[in-house]
């Protein structure tokens, strides 16, 4: 697993065009729908909103994220 | 690298669950915090999700399903370990596998076929014959077996072998073989006549060595002298070897008697077959009766050989015996039908016996004599009548 700055604000994540985004240092998963994914990153909310989403991948600490991402959008 | 995960997940086994209730996302992330791994996870409906991993992970679900108030519901399991599970009971399973690795190990070790691509069938047959006086043949034991020795042994037996070089190809060994070719005989210079082999009429003379003694529209008898090989000079004389091509114009007579009313054996109908499977040489007759239970009977022989695509032969044959009952009818032909059963039948010998032979002229006679009919034909040939004949001196040098 990668290693990262523990006090990073924003959560590492990286894009595979619009069909697969991977997010790290992922604490939970708060919604999961196919239309949107909702993924707790310390004091940070992330949402993932797309087409025909599913949970590739989940780890200890990582989500992958699958199907046609349309935006990521970030509160907190 | 997907593919590698898939077969990993596969060999350790995985199983598919539903999620059931408001609180999968939770449940979801609870899983995350205790280091279960998810994969594939799918909302299938409202309220249920799909999930796989790990088989064994499928204990610790309980607690953590009760903490996030859902139900899981297991759908399946699959891979290796689970198929295993799955037939645990059945130990013929286990055992069919392992017998076949442990062939798989075993048999590569003992020769399946021998090939000799190289040799006609005459010659094929006796270098298997030379092989197997050394010990090797179907079934050998591969790692016990000398190679070098071997070649050593064929060409040491054979004469006509200039090379020889025995390889394994897997099961298979394959015997290359090179002949040497024959020389011309150039060193045979014992003194001899030619004689004529036959009676004919001389067509033409070319004589390379030697006196000659016939003129071309000469007729000889059989024994005639043609080519002298004493030379006689006015120094005296010396003896050699005669060379000569002499055609003559020969007749050649062949004959075919065919009897109107034949005991000819047809077939009943009835059939007995043995089939035996032979491994490895060691024959297995899978019929309890070994011999044939029909007095009269012809057979038909038939083997097969397993193979593995075009290249592998399995030492395993299946020979199947056929016995057909016959039994002895009388038949009746006509004078047409028997004159061309003989004509056929004299064809056939024919074909053979003048091949590469120039037939000048052809006639053929049909006589019926005693409820037959003989076909004779009449044939003039031009043939080479020479026939070497060696002469001694004795003491005397007479």
């Amino acid at each position: 697993m990668k290693q990262y700055p523990q006090q990073s604000p924003i959560p590492p994540m990286e894009l595979l065009g619009n069909s697969r985004i991977r997010v790290d240092l992922c604490d939970g998963i708060l919604e999961y729908e196919p239309e949107t994914v909702k993924l707790r990153a310390g004091k940070r909310l992330i949402r993932i909103n797309g087409i025909d989403l599913d949970l590739c991948n989940l780890s200890e600490s990582t989500v992958v994220v699958r199907g046609t991402v349309s935006s990521v959008e970030f509160e907190g | 690298m997907y593919l590698l995960w898939g077969f990993f997940r596969w060999i350790l086994g995985y199983a598919i669950i539903e999620i059931r209730g408001v609180y999968g996302e939770a449940f979801l992330s609870l899983c995350m915090k205790r280091e279960i791994d998810l994969w594939e996870i799918r909302r299938v409906c409202p309220g249920i999700i799909r999930v796989k991993l790990y088989s064994f992970a499928l204990s610790r679900l309980d607690v953590l399903a009760r903490k996030c108030g859902v139900t899981v519901e297991v759908r399946g399991r699959f891979g290796l370990w689970e198929t295993l599970k799955r037939y645990r009971l059945r130990p013929g399973i286990f055992l069919g596998v392992f017998l076949y690795f442990a062939l798989m190990l075993i048999l590569p070790r003992f020769v399946w076929s021998v090939e000799i691509p190289n040799a006609d069938p005459v010659r094929e047959r006796e270098i298997r014959s030379v092989l197997l006086n050394s010990g090797f043949g179907v079934g050998s034991y591969v790692p016990s077996t000398d190679f070098r020795e071997l070649k050593y042994d064929l060409l040491l037996a054979r004469d006509d072998l200039v090379f020889a070089a025995i390889t394994m190809q897997g099961a298979r060994a394959v015997v290359d073989v090179r002949f040497a070719s024959d020389a011309p005989d150039l060193t045979d210079r014992t003194p001899c006549n030619i004689v004529a082999s036959r009676d004919g009429q001389i067509v033409s003379v070319l004589v390379r060595e030697g006196i000659r003694y016939v003129a071309k529209g000469q007729t000889v008898q059989k024994g005639d002298l043609l080519v002298g090989g004493i030379m006689d000079t006015r120094l005296g004389y010396y003896v050699v070897h005669s060379k000569a091509e002499i055609l003559a114009r020969v007749t050649d007579v062949s004959s075919q008697t065919v009897p109107l009313e034949q005991v000819r054996c047809e077939r009943t109908g009835r059939v007995f077959v043995r089939r035996v499977w032979s491994f490895f040489g060691k024959e297995f007759s899978l019929s309890f009766r070994k011999d044939c239970p029909f007095e009269s009977f012809d057979t038909v022989t038939e083997t097969k050989c397993l193979s593995l695509g075009d290249r592998a032969d399995v030492p395993i044959l299946l020979t199947e015996i056929r016995y057909y009952q016959t039994e002895p009818i009388s038949v009746s032909y006509t004078a047409e039908e028997a004159l061309e059963m003989a004509r056929n039948s004299l064809n056939e010998v024919d074909r053979v016996r003048l091949n590469g032979i120039e037939i000048e002229s052809e006639y053929e006679t049909v006589t019926h004599a005693n409820r037959s009919v003989t076909l004779t034909k009449t044939r003039s040939l031009i043939v080479d009548i020479c026939e070497d004949k060696e002469f001694y001196f004795d003491d005397k040098g007479q």
